[in-house]
C-alpha cells in the first residue's frame, strides 16, 4: 500500500507536501523531549515491518502497523510515520519521494486518529487496554485503505473500486495487526504502562 | 645472537612464499586446462584425423549435440540472472540496519542538543 510517483495530480501531490510539514510541526511541538528514544525505536519497528511480507493466496502483503505506531506515540505518531515513509522510499524504494507527502497522509492520519481513539478508550484495566489495542491496530489499516482510496480518487480512479479490492487485501493484514496491537499492549502494560500514558 | 634468532622467520617466510606462488599459479593451470576441454575440442581432433573429415554426417550430428548442450546452459544461465535480479530488487540487511541507524542517529542527535541545552554544559 504505497502511492508511487506520478499516480497523483500535481495539485494533490503539493496540497499533501504542505499538510505533512503542517502536522510534522504539530507533532514535533507536542512531542516531549524524554519521548525522544520512545519515538525512535517505534519509527524503528515501523520502518522494519513493511519487509514482512505474509503470503496470502498467490501474492504476499506486508504488514505497515499504522495503527501500532498511534497507539504508541498518540500526538508524536506523524512525526514517526514520515520518518519511516522517507527512509522506505529512500532505501527500499517503496513509494515514491515526490508522493511521500500522499502516503504521509495516508498512513499518518490514521496513526493520530487512532492514538486519539486509544486514549478515549484504553480505561484504566488491563482487559479495556487489550481490547482498545486491537481494536485501535485493526482500524489503523482500515482508515488508511480509506486515505488510500480517496487519493487514488483524485486521479481518476473510481473510489469504491480501488476501495473494494484495497480492502479486500488488507483485511487480513488487519486482523494481524490488531493481534500486534494487542499482543504489545498487554505486555507494554504488564512491565512498563507509562508508555501508554 | 640475532641472526640465529631470525634465520627461523626467514626460513618461515620463504615457506609461506613459496606457498603463495603455487596457490597464485594453481588457478590458473586450472582455468586453463578449463578452457581446452569444452565444445569445439572435439571438432579439432576430428578435423587432424583424416579419416573423420570425410565423414560430414558425423560432424553434423556432433554439431547438433553441442547445439543442445549450450542451449541448455544458456537457459540454466538465463535462469539464474532472473532469481539474481529478483535477490538484487530486495532491500538487502545492509539497507535495513542502515535505515535502522539513520532514525536513531537522527534522534539520538536532536535528544544530544536538547539534553546539552538542558543541563547547561554548553555554557561554559
Amino acid at each position: 500500500m504505497h502511492i508511487s510517483d506520478g499516480v497523483l495530480p500535481v495539485s494533490i501531490t503539493i496540497g499533501t507536501f504542505a499538510a505533512t510539514i503542517a502536522l510534522t510541526a504539530v507533532g514535533v511541538r507536542k512531542t516531549k523531549d524524554e519521548s525522544l528514544p520512545k519515538v525512535a525505536v517505534v519509527t524503528s519497528a515501523f520502518f522494519v515491518a513493511s519487509l514482512i511480507h505474509l503470503p496470502l493466496g498467490p501474492t504476499s502483503v506486508h504488514l505497515s502497523l499504522p495503527g501500532l505506531v498511534g497507539v504508541l506515540l498518540g500526538p508524536s505518531a506523524y512525526i514517526s510515520i514520515v520518518l519511516g515513509l522517507a527512509l522506505q522510499s529512500l532505501l527500499f524504494q517503496f513509494g515514491g519521494i515526490t508522493a511521500l507527502g500522499a502516503n504521509s497522509i495516508m498512513m499518518g492520519i490514521p496513526a493520530l486518529m487512532v492514538g486519539w481513539l486509544f486514549k478515549q478508550l484504553k480505561g484504566t484495566t488491563l482487559k479495556s487496554h487489550a481490547i482498545a489495542g486491537a481494536l485501535c491496530g485493526f482500524l489503523g489499516t482500515i482508515l488508511s485503505v480509506g486515505f488510500l482510496a480517496a487519493l487514488l480518487y483524485t486521479g481518476g480512479e473510481d473510489f469504491l473500486g480501488v476501495g473494494k479490492i484495497a480492502f479486500v487485501a488488507s483485511l487480513p493484514v488487519s486482523i494481524i495487526e490488531a493481534i500486534i496491537a494487542n499482543f504489545t499492549v498487554i505486555f507494554l502494560f504488564k512491565v512498563k504502562p507509562e508508555l501508554l500514558k | 645472537m640475532n641472526t640465529v634468532s631470525i634465520l627461523p622467520l626467514y626460513r618461515l617466510f620463504l615457506i609461506v612464499l613459496a606457498a603463495c606462488l603455487v596457490l597464485n599459479f594453481y588457478p590458473a593451470a586450472l582455468s586453463a586446462e578449463e578452457i581446452s576441454s569444452p565444445v569445439g575440442s572435439d571438432i579439432q581432433t576430428m578435423s587432424q584425423d583424416q579419416n573423420v573429415t570425410d565423414n560430414c554426417a558425423e560432424a553434423v550430428a556432433l554439431l547438433k549435440a553441442q547445439n543442445i548442450k549450450i542451449s541448455q546452459e544458456l537457459r540454466k544461465i538465463k535462469r539464474e540472472i532472473a532469481a539474481l535480479k529478483e535477490a538484487l530488487s530486495k532491500p538487502g540487511p545492509d539497507k535495513i540496519f542502515g535505515g535502522i541507524g539513520y532514525i536513531m542517529g537522527f534522534l539520538g542527535i536532536i535528544f544530544y542538543f536538547l539534553a546539552r541545552k538542558q543541563s547547561g554544559t554548553h555554557k561554559e
